[in-house]
Order: structure tokens, then sequence, then C-alpha cells
């Protein structure tokens, strides 16, 4: 099994081992915790120019109860979403390299908005993010959903 | 220091070596020049010289042999002497380029020369009167001796100043010469030496410059194989979450194992028909359109349907391939299963073309089943598949539309080119 791994930047110690079991990370997403209220009713916008990602994501966000904003297949419209004032964002999960150009100006666009997001690549370096972002959560793809979505439920709690 | 100053400087050296041995050369030459004017004027001097002493001895030889025998032809050297004696001094005098000193002495040999001469007239004078006695006790008186000893004397002097000088010059030559042989050795040894330095030098920078040339294409080369090293494990990531993304998407409200494992694994096939066109190249940026649809298509051919192609050329950027290709791909495993692909006699006319909108170029694409049977029944659209689709549209930032015409499904793909 080839489990994705979300590191939080700064945080070595949320670094997992690979062949970590699949039942440790369901407890650590506490998608079953009655306490919290999760995602269920944020909304939560989604940048990713891959369409079966962006649809799978959209699906198990919808699933955990959020509501999706997006998803955004383009810059020019995850821009528009995430200066939208009108249109609140809970968070965002923000993949870095859509068709060749960097997310970096919706991350700054969110950060400035105070809408904490996640970086969900394949492609970017991390000690670009680092440098840019600080302590953003970086997951690298493939990453489980429940992994991503424990991650996200961080940012909004 | 930079190998462009060395060279420039071991030119300047050169150059200083080279006006080194010309100066030397002249001197060189200058000073034997001088030696051979001086040889050459000692020469004459000594010739000019010995002309006129002999003159001078052949008066007296005249004088004495006229006193000796009276007879006139005797007389003859001491005649022609007369003439010229004086005259022989006055050129050397005039026509050498004398010292004081030696000017003093020349004056001198005239002033004897003179004093001689007149004794020789006034004994030839006697003689001539028949007073013989009277003139021998003249020579006997030894005046006139003494008079051509002090000429002779003072000849030889000369003589001897004028070899002195000579000696001198060549000497100062030869001076010239010793110092100047080993320094031009020098110089000329140095020449060399600062010569094969330079070629040495130059040999050198072209040989950093051709390995300079050669560590860049070196690292060119290697900056581009980690490019793609890259390019590669970013893609291989991005598939693997696409196919998790597929996986998990079909598996969705499917109850039935089977029909889920086929789903995927039709879809998943898509996903490779879909990198099989782009043939995997990292560089390819384009793939022609009807490429993309014959490989998507290409396992239905043997349903025994008719299929039509047409369109004009079109290119695909390699990003539009996959959510094309899984486009098609939905459309085609749909038709396999309910539609114009599932049947003997079924048709499937596939077309597109470019339409100009502006500034952007569309590709419009058709997507047209017609069955033989009456199609009572319009089973119905699969709900993901539909929604794939129309996410792939998206993806294209087109629209995709599918609905039901009398015989069949009629799909249409709208998407533009340059941004897709």
């Amino acid at each position: 099994m080839t489990d994705g791994l979300c590191k939080m930047l700064w945080s070595p110690s949320i670094y997992l081992p690979s062949r970590f079991p699949a039942a440790a990370f369901r407890a650590m997403a506490r998608l079953d915790d009655p306490k919290s209220k999760g995602l269920s009713e944020r909304r939560i916008l989604i940048v990713e120019d891959e369409a079966m990602i962006a649809l799978d994501l959209e699906m198990s966000l919808e699933d955990a109860g959020a509501e999706v904003v997006g998803p955004a297949m383009d810059i020019e419209t995850a821009l528009d979403l995430a200066t939208d004032e009108d249109d609140e964002i809970d968070a965002a999960i923000l993949d870095v390299d859509m068709h060749g150009k960097d997310a970096f100006a919706v991350a700054e666009a969110l950060a400035a908005r105070g809408v904490p997001f996640l970086f969900h690549t394949g492609h970017a370096s991390q000690a670009e993010l680092r440098r840019r972002f600080g302590d953003v959560p970086v997951c690298i793809k493939p990453t489980r959903h429940d992994v991503l979505l424990h991650h996200l439920a961080k940012l909004v709690d | 220091m930079t190998a462009s100053t060395l060279s420039r400087l071991i030119i300047l050296v050169v150059c200083l070596f080279l006006a080194g041995i010309i100066v030397l050369l002249f001197q060189t030459t200058a000073a034997e020049q001088r030696a051979r004017e001086q040889a050459e004027a000692t020469t004459r001097s000594l010739v000019m010289l010995r002309r006129s002493l002999s003159i001078g001895l052949e008066t007296e030889t005249g004088q004495r042999g006229y006193l000796l025998t009276l007879e006139p032809r005797y007389l003859e050297p001491y005649l022609r002497g007369q003439d010229t004696w004086l005259a022989a001094i006055d050129e050397l005098r005039r026509s050498l380029s004398l010292t004081p000193e030696q000017a003093a002495k020349v004056d001198r040999i005239r002033e004897l020369a003179r004093e001689k001469l007149k004794e020789e007239a006034d004994t030839i004078a006697l003689a001539k009167q028949g007073r013989v006695e009277e003139a021998i006790a003249v020579v006997r008186s030894d005046a006139g001796k003494k008079i051509m000893d002090e000429i002779r004397n003072l000849t030889i002097a000369l003589e001897e100043e004028e070899q002195t000088l000579v000696t001198q010059r060549l000497t100062e030559a030869a001076v010239i010469e010793t110092r100047t042989w080993p320094i031009l050795y020098l110089l000329v040894g140095g020449i060399l030496v600062l010569v094969v330095i330079g070629f040495w030098l130059e040999k050198r920078s072209a040989l950093a410059e051709m390995s300079a040339h050669e560590a860049d294409a070196l690292r060119a080369a290697s900056e581009r194989s980690d490019l793609l090293a890259r390019e590669l494990n970013h893609r291989v990531k991005n598939l693997f979450a696409v196919i998790l993304s597929i996986v998990s998407l079909s598996g969705r409200g499917e109850t039935n194992v089977k029909r889920a494992v086929e789903k995927i694994s039709d879809r998943i096939h898509a996903l490779s028909i879909a990198h099989a066109v782009s043939q995997g190249q990292l560089e390819a940026k384009t793939v022609p359109l009807a490429d993309v649809v014959k490989a998507t298509i290409e396992p239905y051919s043997e349903s025994g349907a008719a299929i039509s192609m047409d369109g004009p050329d079109v290119v695909l950027p390699v990003r539009a391939i996959t959510p094309f290709g899984l486009f098609v791909h939905e459309l085609a495993t749909n038709a396999a299963k309910y539609g114009a692909l599932s049947e003997e006699g079924g048709r499937l006319d596939i077309s597109w073309s470019l339409d100009a909108e502006g500034a952007e170029t569309k590709v419009r694409f058709l997507w047209w089943e017609s069955s033989s049977r009456q199609v009572p029944e319009k089973a119905p659209l699969d709900g993901f598949g539909s929604l794939m689709m129309t996410q792939s549209a998206r993806q294209l930032k087109g629209r995709g539309d599918r609905r039901w015409h009398e015989s069949g499904i009629v799909a249409e793909l709208v998407f533009p080119l340059s941004e897709s």
C-alpha cells in the first residue's frame, strides 16, 4: 500500500512512515469524532486542474458534509473565487501546478483574507513552499483523502 | 593575472628584447665602421708618408750622384723631387685629418724638407761652379744627414701614431663585439623562450576553453536529465492520484463488485491509451486528435458496427489528451454496452471541425450514434460517467453535452484549442 503522506512544514513529528496502518489513519483523522463539527457545513474551495482528482475531492468533501466552492480548474477562476469577498470560504485545497502556472497568487489572496489552506501537489518543491508560506500543510499527491480531510478539519477548527 | 594580460606582457618583453638587439647590432656595426674608416685613413697616411720620404731620399740620391760624377743625368731624381716633395707634403697636410700634434709634426717635416732642398740646391750650385770640394764639405758637415734623420724619425713617429690609432679602434670594435655577442645570444634565447611560453599559454587557454565548453555541455545534459527525471516523477505522482480518484469515483454507488471492477479497469485502460498516444514522451508537446480518437475506439472496432471518422488535422496539447481521452472513452464504453457499438448494423459517425471564435479557435467534436433497432427503451445514462464527462469538459475549459435523439446517443464537446 502506498500511503500518501501529508507533512506539516516545520513539524517533523507529523511525518508518517509509509507503512502506517490504515486504521491508525482513521483514528488520527477523527472522522467519527462526534464532538467535532469537522467539515460539515464548511465551505471549501478546491483548486485542481486534473478533472478526476477534482471530482473525487469534491465528492469526498460532500460526503463529509462540506460545501464545495469550485472546483476551480484554472488560475483565473481560482483567483476570482478566492478574491470574491461575498463568497465565504472556510478553507481551501490548492494544487500548485496549474497547467504549468503556479497557484501562489491564489495562496497569497487567501492568506490576505485569512482563509486557511493546504497544498495538495505532486510538483512543488517543499523548500520553495516553506520559504513562501511557512507553516502551511503540504500534502504530496497522491494523499489518502481521509488524511487530507483530517488536515482540512484541523485548519477550520 | 589573466592569460591575456600575461600574453600582452610577453609580447611587450619580446618587443623590448628586439629593440635591445637592434641597438646592440647598431653599436657593433658603428664600432666596426669606425675601425674600418680608421684603417683606410691610416693606410692612406702611410702611403703618403712613405712617398714623401722616398721623394726626399731620391733628391738626396740625385744630389750625391751629381756631386760624385758631375754628370747632369744624376740630377734627374733631384730635379723631379725638387718639384714634387713639398707638394706631396702639402697634399698630406691637406688631405688627412690630423691631430694638432700630427699637424705640427707634418709642418716640421715640410720645414726640414725645404731646408734639405736648400742645402741640396746650394751644393749643386757650388758643384756647377766647379767648387766641388766645397760642396762635398757641406755634405760632410752632416747638416743634410741630420735633416734627413729628423725627417725619417718624424715620419716613423707619425706612422706609429697611425698604427696605434688603428689598433685602438680595432680593439674598441673587438671589445664591443665581445660584449655584444653574449647579450645577443641571451636576448635571442629569451625571445625563443618567451615564444614557447606564449604558445604554451595559448594552447593551455584553448584547452581550458574547450574543457569549459565540455563541462557546460555535460552540466546542461545532466540538468536536462534531472529535469526530465523530476518531470517524470511528477507525472507519475499525478497519474497515481488520477488513478486513485478514478477508482474511488468508479466505486461510488456501485454495489455490483464485478461491474465496479469492469468500470475501473476500463477507465484505467482509457488512461493508459491516453498515455500511449503521447508515447509517454516527456517532451512531446502535441498529439493529433484523430490519434486519440482512434486509439480510444480501437478496442470496439470488432463490434460489427460501421464507424466513420471525419475532420481536419487538429493537434491537441499534451495536457488535453487525458480529459479528451476519458471523455471519448466514456462515450465508447457506453456505446459498446447499450448503443451503436453493441449491435451488428449500428453506425457511429465521429466528426470534428475547427471554429474560429474571435481570437480563439474552438474544436467542435461530434459523436453521433445510430441504431438499426428502433431503440424503444432508452437506457439510463450512467450518472457517474456523465459527471466524469462534464468534469473532463471543464478541464478542457469547454462544455460537453450528451442527449438522446430518435435513433441513438448524440454527444458534443466544444473546447478552445489554445487554452486546453
